[in-house]
């Protein structure tokens, strides 16, 4: 995946256009996008986002939307959401260690691979012990 | 009820004390099965309560020690040059503990920012079944902070972060709807626990007071007792089948975490460390789940409150300060000191500035001590001129 550098705008757009999965024009965006219950933004706003989203290689164009006379061109993301997701995390991702130094709770904590496998067999004998014991107490 | 020094010094030994013997109750299966883990978590509150407030009270007594203790506190007030001025060497150490705090917490602070500020990259970045199932849990629970979900591909365990927006933050593993329900009723019960605002506060307490090693052990058994306590929250309506499925959903958090540390990422880089300790907390939790608790009645819970209030109270009872012997000139013996009787006596102030006094009889007590002089006058004793 090449690299995709979006502002917040224009994440927002992404994120917007994948929800909806289907191919959209600025006009058909704008429609969808006052009856998603967004805030409002205008016609030039819009269209200067989508504009840079095809210059950043973001938007590919899919067809053309006929209304009357006029026509106007259909954009679809060229990349899914979860790749977009996994090159910022590749990017600029927070790693476990750092999420531990600060203050996070997880439901398991850190470990080496070995030592984990163990841990794991342990836990699924505890879990197995558990499951045969008779009493319905616990 | 003043703080001083010797305070000081009482409350640093009390608190290792303290933290020590929780740490020791702690690691004793029965006694987390039968007293619970609130009555840890109250005990640590005590345990942070004598660490900070460093009072001598008005029942406090005092006992000299001499040797080691009043040397230290001799070492202590020694006075070093700084520049033109001296200064005791006990001032010169609280400045560096001052800076060292100040640069932990300014350190702390700071990486907390930094974590938030990327992590909030990944805000938008929501999963529908996710949140589907995140308004389930939401329903169960009595208190309903409002928390986000969502999906952070760098990492490789779900977690819980933010004490102002609270997310939880899931890796980009694929959940059954069971799992992901586990998964999420653990995270949300610890922001409805506010286990994260205890864990900011120990951690500023820990950046306070770097120097005390008692204080990092009292870090680690908080984070672990806090999982317990999160543990025994979310699964306290749960019948047999359902605890299965939580213990099954941590296992395969645990499971998701090796396979997802094979793959060559930034993670892997990091180079994470085993430690022995986090195995068995882990297994310390199931452990717990799935044993019945042993609850003591309230005789044994009174007796064992009693017992701790005493201790408590008995760390405030005395203080121990550096005993010294008085000068030899300081001190007065039945030889010399002698009685007279005073009616009718006079000060007399000869021509050398020398003070004498004169009894009724005629007896002449000569070169009186200021100090004595200062008593006589303050008695109202005449003073005449020869």
């Amino acid at each position: 995946m090449q690299e995709y550098l979006l502002s917040k705008a224009e994440e927002k757009v992404m994120i917007f256009l994948w929800e909806q999965d289907r191919p959209l024009s600025v006009l058909e965006m704008l429609e969808a996008w006052e009856n998603v219950g967004g805030k409002s933004w205008t016609d030039n706003y819009m269209r200067a986002i989508v504009r840079s989203l095809e210059d950043k290689g973001a938007l590919e164009f899919h067809d053309l939307d006929h209304r009357g006379s006029r026509y106007a061109r259909r954009f679809r993301p060229t990349f899914s959401k979860r790749e977009y997701f996994t090159y910022l995390a590749k990017r600029s991702g927070v790693k476990v260690s750092e999420m531990v130094e600060v203050e996070a709770v997880a439901m398991a904590q850190k470990g080496d691979r070995e030592g984990m496998q163990a841990l794991i067999h342990e836990l699924e004998a505890i879990i197995e012990e558990y499951r045969t014991r008779g009493e319905d107490a616990r | 009820m003043n703080v001083t020094i010797f305070s000081f010094a009482m409350s640093v030994l009390f608190s290792v004390l303290f933290i020590a013997a929780i740490h020791l109750l702690r690691n004793r299966p029965f006694f987390l099965r039968s007293f619970g883990v609130h009555t840890l978590l109250l005990l640590y509150a005590l345990c942070f309560f004598r660490t900070v407030f460093v009072l001598e009270l008005p029942f406090t007594a005092p006992v000299g020690l001499r040797s080691f203790y009043s040397r230290v506190y001799e070492a202590a007030c020694t006075r070093i040059p700084v520049g033109d001025a001296r200064v005791a060497l006990w001032g010169i150490l609280c400045g560096v503990w001052m800076a060292v705090s100040v640069v932990l917490l300014v350190q702390f602070l700071w990486n907390n920012i930094q974590v938030g500020r990327k992590l909030a990259r990944f805000a938008p970045n929501r999963n529908a079944f996710a949140d589907q199932v995140l308004e389930r849990v939401k329903k169960e629970s009595l208190r309903a902070p409002a928390v986000d979900v969502c999906i952070c591909p760098s990492l490789n365990m779900p977690m819980g972060a933010g004490l102002l927006r609270k997310r939880i933050y899931l890796p980009a593993g694929d959940y059954t709807r069971e799992e992901m329900y586990y998964i999420l009723k653990h995270e949300y019960t610890h922001f409805c626990n506010r286990d994260l605002t205890v864990k900011f506060l120990v951690r500023l307490f820990c950046c306070v007071f770097w120097w005390n090693p008692a204080v990092h052990l009292l870090k680690r058994d908080v984070a672990q007792i806090l999982e317990i306590k999160c543990d025994v929250k979310a699964t306290q309506f749960f019948c047999k089948k359902e605890r299965l499925a939580y213990l099954l959903a941590i296992v395969r958090v645990l499971k998701d975490r090796v396979i997802l540390d094979c793959e060559p990422s930034e993670i892997l880089a990091t180079g994470l460390v085993f430690q022995q300790k986090k195995g068995m907390d882990v297994r310390e939790r199931f452990e717990l789940i799935t044993q019945a608790a042993l609850p003591v009645g309230w005789v044994g819970q009174t007796s064992f409150w009693a017992m701790a209030v005493a201790v408590f109270v008995f760390s405030y009872s005395f203080v121990f300060q550096s005993a010294f012997d008085p000068p030899m000139e300081d001190i007065y013996t039945d030889s010399s000191v002698g009685n007279y009787a005073i009616d009718g006596a006079y000060i007399v102030k000869d021509k050398n500035g020398k003070y004498s006094l004169i009894l009724e009889s005629g007896e002449t007590i000569s070169d009186l001590k200021s100090s004595a002089l200062e008593i006589l006058i303050s008695e109202g004793f005449e003073i005449r001129e020869e």
